[in-house]
């Protein structure tokens, strides 16, 4: 992980103006370990050393190197960085028994060990490709499958830990951009809506509905009696509309408030360029309002290739101190936060005058 | 008193609730206070449900006692052979312990899972090399259910003595046909006629016995 490579948030996508990323997730187990509740501490080590050899199959297989080790091994730091850049999920972070990981050099494909359940394959990618990252999880499925004996019932389907995943093993989720959906006070009465649907939407980066970056994310609550091609048809219908409205609802939004906005936007990054000390939430949400200005075309960023969420991602705590080159080992991590924003923060193209 | 959920079932539970000064009695019967618990966690609104989230925090602490007092001895409980998880663990966690715990707490399960999920039969990808597990009802599942509805007062003594009264006449008497209609309740999850079916079977055994 030392050498630089382009991981997954770093690639260039087509940019999407409410899709930040896709996600899916399969939860499988296996047969002969009790689950994560009733397992013991060795029996998990051999649990996490036994899918670890794993890693030789797939690189194999895929012709691609890939990274793997004992996470509960690595330093809180380490782990930090994983979180924050979504190769492990908080279950995995906090435990403590062994638990392994096998990722791709790319960050796209993790395969978690010994979290909520013996194996979760998730798969991730930037703007909206969920065939995509679909089918990624689907091959890497199949490849473990004939390595592994899955425990499976003609019944339940996937076995799993716990009754929320148990028949598909499967969450596909969206990490939607939702300023103005947001903050017209809606999103509450979207959430009840789309729980009829077997829905979840929530906030990232924050607590319920109080997302600092306008960033929220959708999956599927169902995972029983519905196939998998169900489920993504159904996810893919309800973000397409959700889309459309939040993008309906910006230029709505804009043409009411038209001056309180652009003062806001360009407020916004006056601070980002100029600011000594950001905390997180703070940046975020004023990123956030860089990234609606210009999908208002009220700014306009030099660098075409300017990726916002990239940022977004590469200012959370972890990452920023790994990737911080400093001498000075002092310097707090809102100090490093707002000298990295404005080495980062391109210039402006067109400042419209009134 | 009848239960406000259902109005078909005995109220056991009794419940008041004061909202701005305003004091409202609610009451509802085992069955209906299970449900509601097992849909409290993962509920959306809190305004689909009559009452808020505190209820739903007194009657799981409720259910939990619940369960106890319905386990009257320790060795008594349903337990997955192969695992070890105990029934009241399961309900008190909502974790599995094992694939074998999805046989032996089956009845329960097919519960929950129509509770927050479309269907309780899987849909999706069938994998090429899996162990396939039976999780269809089983020995442990008939103990589990003895766990669930068999209260400790109303043991096996006062049934017995009806029984022996004469009083199952044109009822179905062999144990084979007995031991089919459970089956066939706990399949519908009526597990009040699969209580009292099984109360039969344990009759007609001990009447063997006797005899
Ligand atoms: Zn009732
Ligand atoms: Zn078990």
């Amino acid at each position: 992980m030392k050498k630089k490579i382009t991981k997954w948030y770093m690639e260039k996508r087509d940019h999407d103006d409410v899709i930040v990323s896709c996600r899916v997730r399969l939860a499988r187990n296996l047969s002969g370990y009790n689950f994560g509740r009733m397992l013991s501490d060795s029996e998990a080590q051999k649990l996490v050393d036994n899918v670890r050899l794993f890693k030789k199959e797939i690189e194999g297989r895929e012709n691609k190197p890939y990274y793997s080790c004992d996470v509960s091994k690595l330093s809180p730091r380490e782990k930090e960085v994983l979180l924050e850049t979504h190769a492990i999920s908080p279950d995995l972070y906090s435990k403590e028994q062994a638990t392994g990981l096998i990722l791709s050099e790319d960050e796209s494909v993790s395969i978690m060990i010994n979290g909520r359940d013996h194996i979760r394959i998730a798969a991730i990618t930037a703007g909206s490709n969920m065939k995509k990252v679909a089918a990624l999880a689907n091959r890497v499925d199949d490849m473990l499958d004939a390595s592994f004996k899955y425990a499976y019932s003609d019944k339940y389907g996937y076995l799993t830990s716990s009754l929320a995943d148990v028949g598909t093993g499967l969450k596909a989720s969206y990490m939607l951009f939702l300023p103005a959906i947001t903050s017209s006070g809606r999103l509450g009465s979207l959430e009840t809506e789309l729980a009829r649907f077997g829905i979840m939407i929530k906030g990232v980066h924050g607590d319920g509905n109080k997302s600092p970056g306008y960033l929220h994310r959708l999956c599927n609550r169902r995972t029983i009696g519905l196939s998998e091609s169900e489920i993504f048809e159904s996810l893919e219908l309800v973000v397409s509309q959700i889309a459309d409205l939040e993008k309906k609802q910006r230029r709505e939004w804009y043409e009411r408030n038209r001056s309180e906005i652009e003062d806001k936007v360009f407020r916004s990054y006056g601070v980002l360029k100029y600011a000594r000390s950001l905390d997180l939430k703070d940046a975020m949400t004023l990123l956030a309002q860089i990234e609606l200005g210009r999908f208002l075309g009220i700014i306009e960023p030099a660098d075409v290739n300017f990726d916002i969420e990239r940022l977004m991602l590469e200012i959370q705590p972890a990452i920023l101190c790994t990737n911080a080159v400093t001498d000075d080992r002092e310097i707090s991590t809102d100090k490093l936060r707002a000298a990295y924003i404005r080495k980062k923060l391109p210039k402006i193209k067109t400042e419209k005058e009134d | 008193m009848i239960c406000d959920i259902c109005h078909k079932n005995k109220a056991t539970i009794i419940y008041t609730e004061v909202i701005n000064g305003e004091k409202t009695q609610r009451c509802f019967c085992d069955e209906c206070a299970a449900l509601m618990n097992s849909k409290a966690p993962g509920k959306q609104s809190k305004s689909d449900l009559p009452m808020g989230s505190i209820l739903s925090g007194i009657l799981s602490s409720y259910m939990e006692r619940y369960i106890e007092s319905r386990t009257p001895n320790k060795h008594d409980e349903a337990v997955c052979p192969t695992c070890g998880m105990k029934f009241s663990t399961f309900m008190k966690e909502r974790l599995l312990g094992c694939p074998d715990c999805y046989g032996a707490f089956s009845m329960v399960i097919e519960k929950q899972l129509k509770a927050v999920q479309p269907g309780t039969v899987h849909a999706g990808k069938i994998p090429e090399n899996a162990m396939i597990y039976n999780t269809t009802a089983t020995e442990s599942t008939l103990s589990a259910l003895n766990a669930a509805t068999d209260a400790p007062v109303r043991g096996g003594k006062k049934k017995a003595s009806a029984g022996k009264t004469g009083k199952k006449a044109g009822l179905a008497s062999d144990e084979a046909s007995l031991r089919r209609q459970l089956e066939d309740a706990v399949r519908k999850e009526d597990y009040m006629l699969a209580a009292k079916l099984r109360d039969k079977i344990k009759e007609l055994k001990n009447e063997k016995k006797d005899n």
